[in-house]
């Protein structure tokens, strides 16, 4: 992995170490990936949450760690074409948590609002899902869009600009999701079910795993005459007969 | 013993290793809100897993390795505040 060699130690252990925990445990939305196995290139997919304007969307991301991370924030830029207030034409993101936590009194933004080293994806993420829907006007990145964003809103959805594009833009993320052969889950249920059914499968074994030392401490007290042999290398070091 | 049959084995243990398993109680927290690793591990910080990786425990109440949070509070961006809280961080002392 030559192209790991410029992340210092730390960094390189935090990103393999949450990209592990998110294939092992994926979080509803989006899934990612590694772009030619460089843990500082992640590339990931949004799917558009259920009951939004967004329903049935892929967006593909390429998110860009430093070198320090997690001390300073990863960057997103869109690779699908969105059409959002706070996404730049060139597709580069526009959200508080992937700031540094200066003191800006200009950019209305609170500190508490952006990054701190506790961050992780998983929460970035989240927050970029989040903020697909939920636009926020006070510093658009793309002012035309801010502005029919508005018009769209404070209509009530009477005026369709907004939406009508975003709903192309949909419809054309759902054929580059045909074409990558993912399927995007398009109700509640399925979009909260890959992450549910992982999570409860670790935690059943977990669980199982927990029973078994219980059943077997049970057994050893039980049969504690007849079975000295089977008891485990804890109780055999602290009872070591000779 | 004496009336086992000839075949069977006798063990003489001449040594044993005992295992220890040992854990903070000073927080609800198993991991490092920085590197998310477990406090009873070094922080990624540390080179050699043997390294004595202490914890820093602020008066917010929150805990992180000390490596960790220094590595934060030296950030130009820091502000000497608590990662988590952004309270000022102060170092409990005792």
């Amino acid at each position: 992995m030559a192209n790991n060699q410029n992340l210092s130690t730390s960094a390189h252990r935090a990103l393999a170490h949450e990209y592990k925990s998110l294939q092992e445990e994926p979080v509803e939305g989006f899934r990612v990936k590694l772009i030619e196995d460089n843990l500082r290139e992640w590339e990931v997919a949004i799917f558009g949450p259920p009951e939004t304007l967004y329903q049935g969307g892929y967006f593909k991301a390429y998110m860009k760690f430093p070198a320090d991370y997690p001390y300073s924030p990863p960057t997103i830029r869109f690779l699908t074409k969105v059409w959002h207030p706070n996404v730049y034409e060139n597709g580069d993101l526009c959200i508080s948590i992937l700031h540094p936590p200066i003191d800006d009194p200009q950019s209305g933004e609170l500190p508490c609002e952006r990054w701190n080293p506790t961050q992780s994806v998983r929460t970035v993420l989240l927050s970029v899902i989040s903020l697909l829907n939920e636009p926020n006007t006070f510093s658009p990145a793309n002012v035309d869009a801010s502005i029919m964003y508005r018009r769209w809103k404070d209509s009530k959805g009477k005026d369709k600009e907004y939406e009508n594009i975003i709903k192309k833009q949909v419809v054309s993320g759902r054929l580059e999701a045909e074409r990558d052969g993912v399927v995007v889950p398009l109700t509640l249920e399925d979009y909260c079910k890959v992450s549910s059914t992982a999570r409860s499968s670790t935690s059943a074994a977990a669980m199982d795993s927990d029973f078994y030392v219980e059943d077997y401490d049970l057994d050893v007290e039980s049969d504690a005459n007849s079975e000295d042999e089977y008891q485990d290398d804890a109780t055999d070091s602290g009872n070591g007969e000779s | 013993m004496s009336d086992q049959p000839e075949s069977f084995m006798r063990i003489v243990i001449k040594e044993f290793l005992g295992v220890g398993n040992w854990r903070w109680s000073f927080t609800n927290d198993r991991i490092c809100g920085i590197c998310r690793v477990q406090f009873e591990i070094c922080c990624p910080n540390c080179d050699n897993p043997e390294a004595q990786c202490p914890i820093a425990w602020g008066r917010c109440s929150h805990a992180f390795h000390l490596h960790c949070v220094l590595k934060w509070l030296d950030t130009e961006h820091a502000n000497n505040k608590c990662p988590i809280c952004r309270q000022n961080w102060e170092l409990r002392v005792y």
